[in-house]
């Protein structure tokens, strides 16, 4: 499996998160489908923790992330290495920050880009127990945690929780498991819904 | 177009066959004194990097990673991690009195592939073991330090007039198998480098452009 393909559970998650940063808790599965349906676009800022047991501190990235209703996506990072996911009109590109400016990335990355748009539409309509890759269960706290289902699946992600706030439809955080000393967590700020967003976000990357 | 390609062919052709250099003797000078200057190049106690590394790979690949390297200049140990630019592990490995492989996700997990990092490593932040072997000048005056290493190559830590510093890596039949190069100018006030090149010659070629991204010293 290939380096871009490692990164493609990550931005699920990622887009996961996304999807589910305001559309209104339930409190069954019923109920949360139900709340998705109102998402017609969302944007937000984000900061991503990577903490490992080796870790004198957490390393820090943070970017922002634009969704438009039924499966456009640009999740952005911008610090420490700009690094931009595009997808839109079921075509997605990647591009990376280089020496060179920002290239595209080709061949197996894009290919990943697809698994994720397949996924994309199933997290923002709130079918997180329909998911092929994971099975979700709804615990107090309130929290999602998703498992892999394949076992050789476990050996890139362990488990994933997204913790919902207190405040109706909106998640507190994502953390990402890869083993016991090692996981990421994802906190989501300034969070807009259903605004106009420029079309072009989803197309170009400047 | 074909006359481009010749001259690549040329400059691959000639660094594949770049031989050990002679050393010229300075004559009067302190002979400890070149030896000392040659490990200043690299970082002194225990740091936390992380770098963006930039790779050319065989076949034409170019991928971009993250590259996090807890060391210690004292134990010549290293952990070293690599992660995708999402933060995803996929290669997490040691060496403290031996390698010990924590993580490694296909193609990561590739026989030697641990090793030949860990070498990397070695040759990029960590000055050679033992005494220096031979010191003094290049044919264009830079100044070299040159370590034997125990499988029976030679490391050769060359600062150049320019200020570039550069760690060359020799197999035991002498051929240039490794190149570090880091620019003038490109150190941080506690001397650790904020950019390097590694080139690979041989079988399987690369090239690595590592840019520093974080430099946290830890407690000894």
């Amino acid at each position: 499996m290939t380096n871009a393909k490692m990164a493609v559970p990550l931005k699920s998650i990622a887009v996961l998160a996304a999807g589910c940063l305001l559309i209104g808790w339930g409190s069954n599965w019923e109920e949360l489908k139900s709340a998705a349906a109102s998402v017609t676009s969302l944007s937000a800022d984000f900061v991503q923790e990577k903490h490992m047991q080796i870790l004198a501190r957490p390393l820090v990235s943070s970017g922002v992330f634009y969704f438009q209703s039924p499966s456009s996506l640009r999740w952005e990072y911008r610090a420490p290495v700009r690094n931009i996911l595009l997808m839109h009109d079921n075509r997605t590109e990647r591009y990376v920050e280089t020496g060179h400016g920002l290239i595209k990335e080709t061949g197996a990355g894009l290919q990943a880009m697809q698994i994720v748009l397949e996924q994309i539409s199933q997290w923002l309509g709130g079918r997180f127990d329909e998911n092929p890759m994971f099975t979700a269960n709804l615990e107090p706290g309130p929290k999602i945690v998703l498992t892999p289902k394949e076992k050789s699946f476990t050996r890139m992600i362990h488990h994933i929780d997204l913790v919902l706030s207190e405040r109706p439809g909106v998640i507190d955080s994502v953390f990402i498991y890869e083993s016991e000393d090692s996981f990421t967590k994802l906190v989501f700020k300034n969070a807009v819904l259903n605004q106009p967003i420029d079309a072009a976000l989803f197309r170009k990357v400047s | 177009m074909k006359g481009r390609l010749f001259v690549l062919a040329a400059v691959l052709l000639a660094l594949s066959c770049a031989r050990l250099p002679k050393i010229v003797p300075v004559t009067g000078a302190d002979p400890s004194e070149p030896a000392e200057v040659c490990g200043r190049i690299f970082p002194a106690g225990k740091w936390q990097l992380l770098h963006s590394i930039e790779a050319d790979l065989p076949g034409g690949r170019h991928s971009v990673m993250m590259g996090l390297t807890v060391l210690s200049s004292r134990r010549r140990s290293n952990r070293s991690v690599i992660m995708s630019l999402e933060g995803f592990v996929v290669f997490d490995g040691e060496v403290n009195q031996g390698l010990k492989v924590h993580r490694a996700l296909p193609p990561f997990d590739s026989p030697g592939f641990a090793e030949g990092l860990m070498e990397d490593i070695r040759l990029i932040f960590f000055k050679p073991e033992g005494p220096a072997a031979e010191c003094g000048l290049l044919t264009d005056e830079s100044t070299v330090c040159r370590y034997k290493n125990p499988d029976g190559g030679v490391v050769d830590i060359v600062l150049r007039s320019t200020g570039t510093c550069e760690s060359l890596r020799y197999d035991r039949k002498q051929r240039l198998i490794r190149i570090v190069k880091v620019p003038a100018d490109s150190r941080t006030s506690d001397g650790v480098p904020q950019t390097i090149e590694l080139t690979a010659h041989g079988k399987q070629s690369y090239k690595l452009v590592m840019t520093l991204l974080e430099a946290v010293p830890l407690d000894p």
